[in-house]
């Protein structure tokens, strides 16, 4: 800015150059100032929350990553469950959404009619806007008592007494409920980030393949998705970093539950839903200050995850930024 | 595939049959797919659309378990709740979002606000409820709308910070070479050349923010906490309708229940009509691109 002012004697009348360049020094001060507030913000955030957890992280110590049980009357904490809960979930979520997702956005770009193409498009992106919330109400009132009466009877009585994974009880709400509403939840992000990814495979690429006398399927599966595999990449990485943060449809479908899972129909928490369904109920500080822990777990993993898929992908695209 | 390696060579109806079923399974992905969402939407419209009468805009919430009563104060709510929103994240988000496009470059300080920006769209938003509610609503000693919507917009700066980046990148060089041109100071470029060209784009931006955290609940359980009255003050807690269906799909009323789907389909509706504008505005965007 300085030079600028600087120079401009040299090009214009004194008077004018002076507004102007006050006017730009304004304007200067003005945004930095607002970066500068901004960036306050987002230091202000983790500061807050690991002074928040400190008593409970001086308390507890890095044992509490590790051990289990959450008594709050004897103020004995510990997250494993609750961090193994996270883990569970986002990953059982993960694979049902990336499978699904990937054909899907498979199907869109290589078997439907271009006409169809756009509007299947939009229809799986409606799902983006559809808040968590509503996710919750639906898998609360509609999918636990389905998986209850149905599917959860089922693996009870005909897989429960093989495999212990599958000897759990019937509650509805539980592991089951939360992977498959998060995995719904997943979905857009990871078919429109896909389709993406496809679309943008150059037509020379396909074209040599079927000059190879190659099938449809062997160019699309063969081809066409493992040149894709970068932006695919990034959209598993997007995702992950959300099913490990989603909160109120979580909270609304696992049941609640302070012991490590045994069956995939046990009721647990994650590490954002046990804050959600619990703030309301503490009743000291050190309670409340172990649910911050929790959080401050939580946001040192999603920002590791988050980080990662930033650099990923900017490696990537070679581009600023990415649209998700 | 395994198959393929392990043998020479591949005979053809083989193949033909491998691409059919690789198809057919794409097929049913995408039928899954929109099976979820129809469903989903379905049992909404379903449930929902009983509930939906004048009175349920119009009143407040009838007595614990009771038939009738509305939800009125929620949307009030959610309304104020969004405005105290877009005041603290619209100007914060569109001045990063100059910043990084009109200033910044690519210095190594730019860099860095942009990580920053983009590690922070991924931040679950229940921390951000953490943070305002260590700031605000502890030392007042009260979960107000201002917590709320201050959590909220927060929530909404790096979302905003990111469009406004993207989309002023978008407008021509030229543009703001013709305005320092005729002698225009760098603001003047920025504020009457680049950003109006780019108003589309901008306003986009803004819908998808406002749409992302209209639907947010978990940072307001710890700052706007909700309650079952009209807001009578910014420093009070405050309903919201996320937070009216959390609470009415929790109860072990079925009138509750209804008028939680009734809630959710209004919501649903309202962020699609915003969807629906952002489509429309993108498009605008596409043919700026071009």
């Amino acid at each position: 800015m300085a030079t600028m002012v600087a120079e401009a004697p040299l090009t214009r009348p004194r008077e004018k150059k002076a507004r102007a360049g006050r006017g730009d020094r304004i304007y200067h001060i003005l945004i930095k100032a607002i970066v500068g507030m901004v960036l306050a913000i987002f230091a202000g955030v983790f500061t807050v929350v690991v002074i928040g957890a400190w008593p409970a992280v001086k308390r507890f110590g890095l044992g509490f990553l590790i051990h289990t049980g959450w008594d709050p009357v004897h103020l004995v904490f510990g997250a494993l469950p609750f961090i193994v809960g996270t883990i569970l979930v986002a990953l059982g979520a993960m694979i049902l959404a990336a499978g699904i997702g990937l054909m899907t956005a498979v199907c869109i770009t290589e078997l439907l009619p271009r006409w169809l193409q756009a509007p299947v498009t939009y229809l799986i992106e409606l799902l983006a806007f559809i808040p968590s919330v509503v996710y919750g109400l639906f898998g609360l009132l509609v999918l636990a008592p389905f998986l209850q009466d149905t599917v959860e009877v089922w693996i009870m009585e005909h897989l429960g007494p093989h495999f212990e994974v599958f000897n759990g009880a019937p509650y509805g709400v539980g592991y089951m409920s939360a992977i498959l509403i998060l995995a719904i939840m997943l979905l857009p992000l990871i078919v429109t980030l896909s389709r993406e990814a496809l679309v943008l495979v150059p037509r020379d690429v396909r074209e040599g393949g079927y000059a190879l006398g190659l099938q449809k399927w062997d160019v699309v599966w063969g081809i066409i998705v493992p040149y894709a595999r970068n932006g695919i990449l990034g959209s598993l990485v997007l995702a992950l970093g959300r099913a490990l943060g989603e909160t109120i449809a979580v909270a609304m479908t696992i049941g609640g539950g302070y012991s490590l899972p045994k069956t995939v129909m046990d009721q647990g928490y994650t590490l954002a839903s046990v804050i959600a369904n619990e703030f309301n109920e503490v009743s000291s500080d050190m309670y409340l200050s172990a649910l911050i822990y929790c959080g401050l777990i939580l946001l040192v993993i999603t920002v590791v995850v988050n980080i990662l898929a930033y650099f990923l992908i900017r490696r990537l695209s070679g581009a600023h930024g990415f649209k998700a | 595939m395994p198959m393929a390696s392990k043998r020479k060579t591949v005979s053809y109806t083989w193949r033909k049959w491998r691409g059919a079923l690789g198809f057919g399974l794409t097929g049913v992905a995408t039928l899954i797919s929109l099976g979820a969402l129809f469903s989903i939407l379905g049992y909404l419209i379903h449930q929902g659309i009983g509930a939906i009468n004048w009175n349920f805009i119009v009143r407040e919430p009838a007595a614990v378990g009771e038939a009738g009563g509305g939800i009125a104060p929620s949307l009030l709510g959610t309304l104020i709740l969004v405005a105290i929103s877009m005041v603290v994240g619209m100007p914060l988000g569109i001045g990063v979002g100059i910043y990084l496009s009109e200033m910044a470059g690519d210095t190594r300080f730019a860099n860095l606000a942009r990580v920053a920006i983009n590690t922070f769209i991924g931040v679950p938003s229940i921390i951000m409820g953490i943070f305002v509610y260590f700031i605000l609503v502890k030392p007042t000693n009260t979960f107000s709308a201002v917590a709320g919507g201050l959590a909220l917009g927060i929530i909404m700066i790096p979302i905003i910070a990111r469009t406004t980046e993207d989309v002023l990148r978008l407008v021509p060089k030229s543009i703001r070479e013709a305005g320092l041109a005729i002698g225009a100071p760098k603001w003047r470029v920025t504020f009457d050349l680049v950003l109006p060209a780019a108003r589309a784009g901008v306003i986009t931006g803004g819908i998808l923010a406002v749409a992302r955290v209209a639907g947010e609940t978990a940072p307001l359980i710890l700052t706007a906490l909700g309650n079952e009255y009209y807001p009578t003050s910014l420093f009070k807690p405050i309903d919201e309708i996320t937070l009216r269906i959390l609470k009415y799909a929790r109860g072990p009323y079925d009138v509750w229940h209804q008028q939680a789907y009734g809630a959710a389909l209004i919501l649903v509706f309202g962020v699609a009509i915003g969807s629906l504008l952002l489509r429309l505005s993108t498009r605008d965007r596409d043919a700026l691109s071009r």
